[in-house]
């Protein structure tokens, strides 16, 4: 799975790569029970701090992405728990989404069409 | 002497300057990966852009042809000349003059291709790092054992060169004790250590993402990988074989002839060994074009397309953007430290050139003052007290002596510095193209010298008999 990392973008780095882990989760280009990098790993791998790889990984693992032990590093939780249900947060941020694409003139329909290909895990 | 210098430094140079041209201005820069090192774009391959590329890289190509072809013609030239420390200046500032003199066309052209980039509407907007999460760290293709263990062999021939230089081991070597051998084999050690520390940071340089599936990505590195660590761990075991020459050679058996002829090879075969690696690495590539889907375009953190700053990478080695192997990111404070060693390097060098060439060119002066005997060049080199002498004798001439360097000066018109004479450990101060020299003992060391001349130095001799 390919991680891309905009360091120009306001969000900050370490959101960036949780963000796209939870994106590849999604898609299933990371399966349950998949072992990630070590932070050390992946931060001499991305050329950032380890620090912030370690909170990605923190932030992961509290919203019960990734399960962490000192023996095998960080793996996929097989077990994802479900809510089955849009949480406040990002209901607030689809509301942003739908509102400045229909302020630039997007149809609805083509917003529900992106939606549908994100779902089945399509990529830009 | 001076033709075995010169054989080395032209098996040193040209392969060199070939690889780099070649390597630097490929043919067609159409086929290429990086063009002046930029990343190749689509655009420039359309219309007018095409043009006005094909105009800039044919200018620059052609500045470094002739680069080339007047670093040849020179190194030709050096090799039909005489005397030693001229040959050696002139070497060195050839060497210098053509690896920076290849660059430059390299450094004009980058700046034209930034320019025209700018000028497309191709400016890097975005600084986007790509990292394939299943290969972060563990894509590696060098065993530990394989370089420790010409390490350990290099390291066992350097006690044994010692303890026969320190006469523990006794064996029959006219210049067991000169410290010649085990201080070479010592180098050479030193630089099997280096081999290893450089092959320990290339294995773990950042993997490329070249594709969105983690299968090619992974084996293009490891591809990639192994051919740098075969490459390493060859030229190790190369560089252990030339230690156990020198061993044989300098500390065993004493010959000079034998140990060039085999230093000769060894710089051989590792030519022959990068151009196979440079071979095999561009193959690769090759096998891998049509996979190769994504592009990260970091043409902003690279000088001149050579030099490797970012500040915002948190690493020290990446690979290099054109050539092969890796470099140090400038931003990064230990690259900023390797950078700063080199210019020193690259000052040291010069400087003893400089003070060499002085030295070579300066007549020795031997005299007697205030009942000292006073060797002096440039500045005193040795002050001898007239009450410390115990004996002097008269020497017709320095050839009959078995003299070998230990440290300091051995050229033509200059022996001086700590030798091995007769297999003692002496100091020397001496004119060989003159002959006569004076041996003069002291309780705790014997001198061997001379002035510039025999007259001058039969002059000294009389004044210290009487």
């Amino acid at each position: 799975m390919i991680i891309r990392i905009d360091e120009l973008s306001d969000i900050p780095i370490y959101l960036q790569l949780r963000n796209q882990i939870v994106m590849g989760i999604s898609s299933g280009e990371l399966k349950a029970g998949e072992k990630l990098p070590t932070v050390r790993d992946l931060a001499l791998e991305m050329g950032i701090n380890t620090m912030t790889v370690s909170k990605a990984y923190q932030l992961l693992k509290t919203e019960g992405y990734i399960m962490t032990d000192r023996k095998n590093g960080a793996r996929i939780r097989t077990e994802i728990k479900k809510e089955a249900s849009v949480s406040d947060a990002n209901k607030t941020e689809l509301r942003r989404i739908v509102s400045e694409a229909r302020i630039s003139g997007v149809e609805k329909q083509e917003l529900i069409d992106l939606i549908d290909k994100y779902w089945e895990g399509g990529n830009d | 002497m001076s033709l075995i210098f010169g054989i080395v430094m032209c098996i040193l140079l040209i392969p060199t300057l070939l690889i780099m041209f070649f390597i630097l201005y490929p043919k067609n820069w159409k086929s290429a990966k990086m063009i002046l090192g930029l990343t190749m774009k689509k655009e420039f391959k359309e219309g007018e852009t095409e043009k006005t590329i094909d105009m800039i890289y044919s200018k620059r190509r052609g500045q470094a042809q002739k680069v080339l072809y007047i670093s040849l013609a020179l190194s030709i030239v050096l090799l039909l000349l005489h005397g030693f420390i001229l040959q050696t200046t002139l070497w060195m500032v050839l060497f210098y003059a053509s690896l920076i003199g290849i660059f430059i066309p390299f450094f004009l052209g980058n700046k034209e291709m930034k320019s025209l980039k700018r000028t497309l509407g191709l400016s890097q907007e975005q600084k986007v790092i790509y990292t394939d999460i299943n290969t972060a760290g563990s894509i590696h293709t060098i065993k530990f054992s394989s370089l420790l263990i010409p390490n350990i062999i290099g390291l066992f021939i350097v006690i044994a060169a010692l303890l026969v230089d320190l006469k523990v081991i006794n064996v029959k070597s006219t210049f067991a004790g000169n410290f010649l051998g085990t201080g070479l084999a010592a180098i050479f050690w030193a630089v099997g250590l280096l081999i290893s520390g450089v092959a320990y940071m290339m294995d773990n340089l950042k993997n490329e993402v070249i594709s969105t599936d983690s299968a090619i990505n992974a084996n293009y590195n490891r591809a990639k990988k192994k051919n740098l660590s075969d490459f390493s761990v060859k030229f190790l075991w190369l560089n252990t074989i030339l230690l156990a020459t020198t061993f044989v050679f300098l500390v065993l058996w004493y010959s000079e002839l034998l140990f060039f002829i085999f230093t000769i090879i060894y710089f051989l075969i590792i030519m022959i060994g990068i151009f196979i690696y440079v071979l095999r690495d561009k193959k690769i590539e090759q096998r891998y074009e049509k996979e190769m889907t994504v592009t990260q375009d970091e043409d902003d953190n690279w000088i001149g397309g050579i030099i490797y700053y970012n500040p915002n990478n948190k690493r020290l080695n990446v690979k290099k953007r054109v050539g092969v192997g890796g470099t140090v990111n400038a931003a990064h404070p230990v690259g900023k430290l390797v950078y700063a060693f080199i210019v020193l390097v690259f000052m040291f060098t010069l400087g003893s050139l400089v003070y060499v060439g002085m030295t070579e060119a300066t007549p020795i002066k031997l005299k007697l003052e205030d009942n000292k005997l006073i060797c002096h060049q440039l500045s005193d080199d040795y002050v001898i007290d007239i009450n410390d002498i115990t004996a002097i004798e008269w020497g017709e001439d320095v050839n009959n002596l078995k003299l070998a360097k230990i440290s300091g000066f051995g050229i033509s018109n200059l022996y001086k510095g700590n030798f091995s004479v007769n297999g003692n450990s002496c100091k020397v101060f001496l004119n060989p193209e003159e002959g006569n020299y004076i041996k003069v003992m002291t309780a705790e060391m014997t001198y061997y010298v001379s002035a510039a001349t025999s007259e001058e130095t039969k002059i000294v001799y009389e004044q210290l008999q009487s």
